[in-house]
């Protein structure tokens, strides 16, 4: 892969990591209102799945363990 | 790879690795003020909390998280002017989340005054947050310097990567703050 389409494709993930984190806040806050009682199980599994996105694609936690090609040293 | 690539390569390891125990050893300390929203006050909240308010805070974090990701993207191919601009953009939506704390905190002394249960846990974590929003703000400062115009390369850019990793994690703790604050109930 050379480094435009490299570069392309890192942005399309970004803009679609963010229209993921958006949808899973406004499920929360929409849960929130229609799950008047005992909906943290929901909040968790919501808050876990945006952190879970910000961690692999934004903060790329796979660093720790996958050396990757294009990496600066 | 030549011996000095192989130093510099393993030197980045260990800097992320040492990066990430940080962030583990955050993690502790926000869980532990969540679980303790949680025992002084159950699911109970205020009924007038400003719920509205809470989501867009949300999603200005989300907004500027995404321009610090567009942000290292440019940096690691050598885009320096974007780089800076999307770092700029962070930097004012980070700042207008501040100032949404600070009104936040303006309704929240009458509503629900620090000496109560919830006002207690409601100011130590947005203000413990907002200190680590605040420590971001001066990090993604020092990037845009005049003098650190043209030090960061595709090749050599540590010092963006361990700050725009630190924003997302403010982000990150405030996906759980914004629901166990403002949403269950």
């Amino acid at each position: 892969m050379n480094r435009t389409t490299s570069t392309k494709r890192k942005f399309r993930i970004g803009y679609f990591v963010f229209g993921g984190l958006v949808l899973l806040k406004v499920a929360e806050y929409l849960v929130s209102h229609y799950v008047r009682l005992g909906n943290w199980p929901y909040m968790l599994v919501l808050a876990v799945a945006g952190a879970w996105l910000i961690l692999y694609y934004y903060k790329h936690i796979y660093q720790l363990w996958r050396r990757e090609e294009e990496d600066h040293g | 790879m030549d011996s000095e690539a192989a130093v510099k390569t393993s030197r980045l390891a260990m800097n992320r690795l040492g990066l990430w125990l940080f962030f583990l050893s955050e993690a502790f300390l926000f869980g532990a003020l969540l679980v303790v929203r949680f025992y002084l006050q159950g699911v109970k909240r205020p009924a007038d909390l400003n719920q509205l308010l809470g989501f867009g805070l949300s999603l200005v974090l989300l907004v500027s998280s995404l321009a610090a990701y567009r942000a290292e993207t440019f940096i690691s191919v050598g885009m320096e002017k974007q780089f800076r601009r999307n770092i700029i953009f962070a930097l004012i939506l980070g700042s207008l989340f501040i100032v949404g704390v600070g009104f936040e905190w303006s309704e929240g002394f009458r509503l629900f005054p620090p000496s109560s249960p919830f006002g207690t846990i409601f100011f130590t974590l947005t203000g413990f947050h907002a200190f680590h929003v605040l420590m971001g703000l001066i990090g993604l400062l020092i990037l845009v310097m005049p003098g650190q115009r043209g030090r960061f390369t595709p090749s050599s850019y540590w010092g963006p990567e361990g700050i725009i990793k630190f924003w997302h994690f403010v982000d990150v703790v405030w996906l759980f703050i914004f629901p166990t604050l403002y949403l269950v109930s």
